[in-house]
C-alpha cells in the first residue's frame, strides 16, 4: 500500500506538485499567524487588545482560505486522476481501499507540505510578526520566533484541513463508476452531492443565526455594541464566503454566460474560445474561480463591514470630525495573509489542471488556430475569470454590508451602508496578472512545438 | 497536383542513440479530386507521413507541396493559415473540442478560416451526417461514431480542398465505421482531395489508389486494389522488410 502511494503521487508529480508548494506557503502563513497570536500574550494589556483584534480575524480568514482552497484544490486533483483510479477499480481494486490511497496520499501530501513549510516559516514568523507590530503602532519590543507547540499544532492543523478537504473527493471515488471514467476522457459533469447540500443548509443555517444576532444586538452602550456588530459582521463574512464558494462555478457560470455575451463570436474568435472554455470549465471543475473569489470576497466584506463602522461611529460621534477612522494598515494586515494564500491557491489550480489545458491549446493548434490568436485565447479566459470573480466578491460583499446596514441602522438612525470596491478591484486586478501569467505562460512556451506531439501527451 | 512530396524523410535521436528513420525518402504525389490511401504495419510511419503531408510536422528533409504551396518555406503562422483555409482533419480519436457543443465544433474551422457558417449551413451538414437532434450536445454525450460524423461534418463545412484521416474508423465498430466512410468518401468531388491513413483493408480498397508503407518506405502501390491484394502486397513488403533487416 505504501508502495502504491508514494508511486503514484510520484507518477502524478504533475498534479500534486503545486498543491505541495501552496501547503508549504500555507504552513509559512499559518504559522506566522500562530506566532502573532502567541506574542499577543507577551504584550501589555493595552497592546495586547490591538493585536488580539489583529490576529483573531486573521488567523480565521487564514484558515477559512486554506480550508476552501485546498478542497477546490483536492477535488480537482481527484477529477485528474479519475482514469488511473478507474483502471483499479477495474482491476478488482475496492473502491473503499481506492479511498484509502488517496488518504494516504493527502497525509503525505500534508506531512511533506508541512516539512517545506517549515524553514519558510521560521524566515517569515519573525519578520511578520515584527512587521505587524510597527506598522499597528505597538511599541513593546517583543522578540518573537514560532513555538515549537506553534510549528506543531500549524502542521497538524494543515494536515487536518487536507484530510477534511479530502472527504469530498473520497466520496467521489466511491460513487463514480469505473468504466465511465475509464472511457469518457472528459472531467464528468459535477453534480450537488448530499454531503454539499447538507453543509450548504447548514452554513446557511449559520449564516442566518449570526445575521439575526446582528440585527437583534441592542444592549450595552453604542461602542461596546459597535465593536460587537463588527465582530459579527466578520464572522459574518467568514461563514457567507465559503457557503457560495461551495456553489460558485453554478453561480458564475450564469453571470459569465450573461456578461461574455457583449462580444460577438464573429468579432473575436480569442474571446468565443474563451467564453466557452471559461464554462465549460466552471462547468466540469468549478474550481479556478474558488481562490480569486475568496479573495476578493474577503477584502471587499472586511472593508465594507470597517468602512459602516466608521460610518456608524461617526453617526454616534465617536470619531472627531475630520479624522478618518480607519486604520488601513490594520486592515490589510488582517486581509495580507488571506490575499497572498489566495493568489497562490489561484496559480495552483491553474498548474494542476495545466495537462488537461495543453490538450485543448493542441487541438486549435492542429485545426489551424495560430499561436497568437491562443495565447490571446488565454488571457482574455483570465480576464474573465478575474471579472467574474471580481463581480461575485462584490456581491458578497453587497449582502454583508445589507445586513450590517440593518443591524447599524436599528443603533445610530445616521449610519449608512458602505460598499467597498476599491480593494476588491485591486486584488481582482492582482489576480488577473497571475490567472494570466499562469495560463499564458506555458501556451507561449509551447511555441515551435509540433502540435500532433502535444496531443499524443 | 494537388499534393506532392520529394524525398521526405523524417527522423529523430533518443538520448543520445542511434537515430530513428521513421521516414525514408518518400515521394508521392496525389491529383485533385483524387484519394489516397496509405497501409502498412503498426509503426511503418503512416501516420508521420500524413503530419508531414499536412504541415503538422516538418520533415526533417525533403519538400511537401500542397496546392502550389512549399510548406517548408512557410514560417509557423503561415503553417496555421494554411491547415485553417485548406485542410481538414478526420482522427482515429475525433479531437473534437470538449468545451463547446455538436453546432459549434461543426462551424469552428469555417469560423478560425474567416468565414462564419451560418445557422441553416450548420443545420444542412448536421442533416447530412444524420446529428441534427444532437447539435445542442457536447463531444463527451456522444458515441464514438456520432462523434467521428460530427468531424467529417466538419470537414464538410470548412470547404477543405486536403483532408488528412488517420485511421478514420480505427475506434468504431463496422456498422458505424461503414457509415463514416460512405460519408468521407461521398465528400470527395473534383475540388477535394484526401490522404487516408488505414489499418481496414476494406477502407483502404475504396480509395483511388494505395501506396503499401514498410519501415519508411513506398514498398507498393496499388490501383484498385481488393482488400485481399492489400493484404498480400502489406505481407510481402513486411517479409522484404525482415530480409532486408536479417540480411543487413
Amino acid at each position: 500500500m505504501a508502495g502504491l502511494v508514494l508511486r503514484t503521487l510520484l507518477q502524478q508529480w504533475r498534479v500534486w506538485i503545486s498543491l505541495l508548494l501552496f501547503l508549504a506557503l500555507a504552513n509559512a502563513l499559518l504559522v506566522s499567524v500562530g506566532a502573532l497570536v502567541e506574542v499577543a500574550d507577551r504584550l501589555p494589556v493595552r497592546e495586547q487588545r490591538i493585536v488580539r483584534n489583529l490576529s483573531t480575524p486573521m488567523s480565521g480568514m487564514a484558515s477559512v482560505a486554506v480550508f476552501v482552497i485546498t478542497s477546490s484544490a483536492v477535488s480537482l486533483a481527484v477529477q485528474l486522476q479519475r482514469r488511473p483510479f478507474a483502471t483499479w477499480k477495474l482491476a478488482g481494486m475496492s473502491s473503499v481501499r481506492i479511498a484509502g490511497v488517496l488518504v494516504s496520499q493527502l497525509i503525505v501530501l500534508g506531512t511533506v507540505g508541512g516539512a517545506l513549510g517549515l524553514p519558510l516559516a521560521l524566515l517569515v514568523a519573525p519578520r511578520f510578526t515584527s512587521w505587524v507590530l510597527q506598522a499597528n503602532a505597538v511599541t513593546a519590543i517583543v522578540d518573537a520566533p514560532a513555538s515549537t507547540l506553534v510549528l506543531l499544532s500549524t502542521w497538524a492543523l494543515l494536515i487536518g484541513i487536507l484530510l477534511l478537504a479530502g472527504l469530498q473527493g473520497v466520496g467521489s471515488i466511491l460513487r463514480v463508476p469505473a468504466v465511465d471514467a475509464v472511457l469518457s476522457a472528459e472531467v464528468v459533469r459535477r453534480r450537488p452531492t448530499a454531503f454539499r447540500l447538507t453543509l450548504s443548509l447548514v452554513m446557511s443555517a449559520a449564516v442566518l443565526a449570526v445575521a439575526a444576532g446582528m440585527v437583534g444586538s441592542a444592549s450595552g452602550d453604542v461602542s461596546s455594541r459597535l465593536g460587537l456588530l463588527v465582530g459579527l459582521a466578520m464572522l459574518l463574512s467568514l461563514l457567507i464566503i465559503p457557503l457560495i464558494a461551495l456553489h460558485v462555478s453554478r453561480i458564475a457560470a450564469l453571470f459569465l454566460a450573461a456578461w461574455t455575451w457583449i462580444v460577438p463570436r464573429r468579432w473575436s474568435t480569442a474571446w468565443y474560445l474563451a467564453r466557452r472554455g471559461c464554462a465549460f470549465r466552471l462547468d466540469r471543475v468549478g474550481v479556478s474561480l474558488v481562490p480569486l473569489y475568496v479573495a476578493v470576497a474577503l477584502a471587499n466584506s472586511i472593508y465594507t463591514v470597517f468602512e459602516t463602522a466608521d460610518s456608524a461611529r461617526r453617526a454616534a460621534g465617536l470619531v472627531p470630525a475630520g479624522e478618518h477612522g480607519i486604520n488601513h494598515s490594520g486592515v490589510w494586515t488582517i486581509l495580507g495573509p488571506t490575499v497572498v494564500l489566495a493568489i497562490a491557491g489561484t496559480a495552483t489550480v491553474v498548474v494542476m489542471a495545466a495537462r488537461e489545458r495543453a490538450r485543448e491549446r493542441a487541438l486549435l493548434a492542429v485545426g489551424g488556430v495560430s499561436h497568437r490568436s491562443i495565447v490571446g485565447a488565454v488571457v482574455v479566459e483570465a480576464f474573465m475569470y478575474a471579472v467574474t470573480a471580481t463581480f461575485l466578491g462584490l456581491l458578497t460583499a453587497a449582502a454583508v454590508s445589507a445586513v450590517e446596514a440593518e443591524a447599524f441602522g436599528r443603533l445610530e438612525a445616521g449610519a449608512r451602508p458602505v460598499l467597498a470596491v476599491a480593494p476588491g478591484l485591486a486584488v481582482g486586478a492582482g489576480g488577473f496578472c497571475v490567472l494570466a501569467a499562469a495560463l499564458a505562460l506555458p501556451a507561449a512556451l509551447e511555441h515551435g512545438r509540433a502540435a500532433v506531439d502535444r496531443l499524443a501527451r | 497536383m494537388s499534393l506532392e512530396a520529394r524525398d521526405l524523410s523524417f527522423g529523430y535521436s533518443l538520448h543520445r542513440r542511434d537515430p530513428v528513420h521513421v521516414l525514408r525518402a518518400v515521394s508521392l504525389s496525389v491529383a485533385a479530386g483524387e484519394s489516397l490511401a496509405v497501409v502498412g504495419p503498426s509503426g511503418s510511419g503512416k501516420s508521420t507521413l500524413l503530419h508531414c503531408l499536412s504541415g503538422l510536422r516538418a520533415p526533417t528533409h525533403g519538400s511537401v507541396v500542397a496546392l502550389g504551396t512549399e510548406l517548408s518555406s512557410l514560417t509557423e503562422w503561415g503553417r496555421s493559415r494554411f491547415r485553417r483555409r485548406s485542410v481538414g482533419f478526420v482522427f482515429q480519436d475525433y479531437n473534437l473540442i470538449p468545451s463547446i457543443n455538436v453546432r459549434d465544433n461543426l462551424a469552428l474551422p469555417a469560423l478560425f478560416a474567416g468565414r462564419a457558417a451560418g445557422r441553416q449551413a450548420v443545420a444542412d451538414i448536421a442533416a447530412d451526417i444524420g446529428l441534427s437532434s444532437r447539435l445542442r450536445h457536447r463531444p463527451d454525450e456522444l458515441s464514438g461514431g456520432e462523434r467521428q460524423r460530427v468531424a467529417i461534418g466538419r470537414v464538410l463545412l470548412s470547404q477543405a480542398e486536403l483532408v488528412f484521416a488517420d485511421e478514420p474508423t480505427g475506434a468504431l465498430d463496422t456498422s458505424s465505421g461503414r457509415v463514416v466512410l460512405d460519408l468521407l468518401f461521398g465528400s470527395l468531388g473534383p475540388e477535394r482531395t484526401m490522404v487516408m491513413v488505414t489499418h481496414d483493408l476494406d477502407a483502404a480498397a475504396r480509395a483511388d489508389r494505395v501506396l503499401v508503407l514498410c519501415d519508411g518506405s513506398v514498398h507498393a502501390e496499388l490501383t484498385s486494389a481488393t482488400p485481399a491484394a492489400l493484404w498480400s502486397a502489406i505481407e510481402t513488403a513486411r517479409a522484404d522488410s525482415v530480409h532486408t533487416s536479417v540480411g543487413a
